[in-house]
Formats: structure tokens, C-alpha cells, sequence
């Protein structure tokens, strides 16, 4: 397994399938996703990559979007899902269930605020073994948050 | 089996007992209300701002 590289940064959200990921430290770049579009902003380089025909970015964009909107759970097509009390919060369990899914990710854990059901914790594991896990912190939920922030440039 | 190792065995299985309670599967019922709840809150979530910390 690789050593562990912790990032942060500011997520934003805006329905339907705006998502921009302004990453801070330890280095800047920005993720923005619209109309299924990914846009990766480097200093000074822009890196345009279509979801509709890269099949892993699109899947990956699927969960984080399906765990927002609540999706994973309630049409969970792709997932078979175990619910559990995990004491100050919930945890959904995904299990993938098609088998090329299942080649890159054994499980994905959605942890979920118990207040206002919203995601605090987002685990997924590859099937190599390693793991990413988001935590997302201060969120500020049905803020005004303008379309132009979701324009790469 | 000596004291020390049935002591021994005792706290493992206490430890396990433990790590395994610490998330209890919600019943049916629990969980129906938890995806009602869920896609309850998602409607009605427009936006989120949020800080994240990444760990990979």
C-alpha cells in the first residue's frame, strides 16, 4: 500500500450535478464538474475529461453525487447497502455488485450526520487495498452559491 | 490453561464484543425511516458548502 497524502480544501455543491473541489493544501489546484464535464485546473494547465466516456471518473462521480443527493441509498442499483448505528452517526455500507465495479472498489462507507442526514464522512476501498476518505467539515447547507463558481474559467 | 491465559483470552473476547458493538445494524423499520430521512434531506439540500480534509 502507498503512503497516505491528506489534502484539504472547500467543497461546493449546487443541484443538479455541479461540484467544484477548490483543493488548498498541500498544493492548490481545483476539480470542477458540470453537464458531466471534469475540468482539473493546475496552475496553469486545464485538463478537460468527458465522464460520459471515461467510464471509472463517471462511476466515481456517480457515488460522490449519489451519497449527496441521497441516491445510493434509495435506488441503489449498483450497490447492495447494510445500514448501521455507528453511535453519533449512521453508516451506510456499499457493496458493489457488478463485477466491474467490483474490480476497482470493495466498498464504499457513507457516513451520515444524524441532525440533518447530510454526509460527514466518505470512505471508499479500492479492491487493491487502499482507501480515500473525505471529511467534510463547517458545512453550510442552501447557501447562495453563483453558477460561476462552477465555471472553470 | 493457566490463569494468565484464560485472563488473556477473556479480554480479547471482551475487546471483540466491544469493537463489534460499537455499530449495531439498524432493523428494517430504522432503516426504512433512515432512507426516508435521507432522501427527505437530499430534496431539500440546494447547496452545500463545506471544508474537506482528504486523506488517500
Amino acid at each position: 500500500m502507498s503512503e497516505k497524502i491528506t489534502s484539504s480544501g472547500k467543497f461546493f455543491f449546487k443541484k443538479e450535478k455541479m461540484l467544484r473541489w477548490e483543493y488548498t493544501a498541500p498544493f492548490s489546484y481545483l476539480i470542477i464538474i458540470i453537464n458531466d464535464i471534469m475540468y482539473v485546473i493546475d496552475e496553469d494547465k486545464e485538463n478537460k475529461i468527458n465522464l460520459q466516456t471515461n467510464k471509472l471518473f463517471r462511476e466515481i462521480n456517480n457515488i460522490i453525487l449519489g451519497a449527496i443527493q441521497g441516491t445510493l441509498l434509495t435506488y441503489p442499483k449498483n450497490f447492495k447497502a447494510t445500514l448501521f448505528d455507528a453511535r453519533s452517526l449512521y453508516l451506510a455500507s456499499l457493496f458493489p455488485q457488478s463485477a466491474k465495479l467490483k474490480e476497482t472498489i470493495s466498498e464504499i462507507d457513507i457516513y451520515f450526520n444524524k441532525s440533518d442526514y447530510t454526509v460527514d464522512r466518505l470512505i471508499m476501498r479500492e479492491a487493491s487495498g487502499d482507501f480515500t476518505r473525505i471529511e467534510f467539515r463547517s458545512k453550510k447547507l442552501n447557501q447562495p452559491i453563483a453558477d460561476e463558481k462552477f465555471f472553470p474559467r | 490453561m493457566s490463569k494468565k491465559e484464560l485472563s488473556f483470552f477473556l479480554l480479547l473476547l471482551m475487546f471483540c464484543s466491544e469493537a463489534r458493538s460499537q455499530n449495531r445494524m439498524l432493523t428494517s423499520a430504522e432503516a426504512k425511516n433512515f432512507r426516508d430521512k435521507v432522501q427527505e434531506a437530499s430534496k431539500g439540500t440546494l447547496s452545500v458548502e463545506s471544508d474537506f480534509i482528504q486523506e488517500k
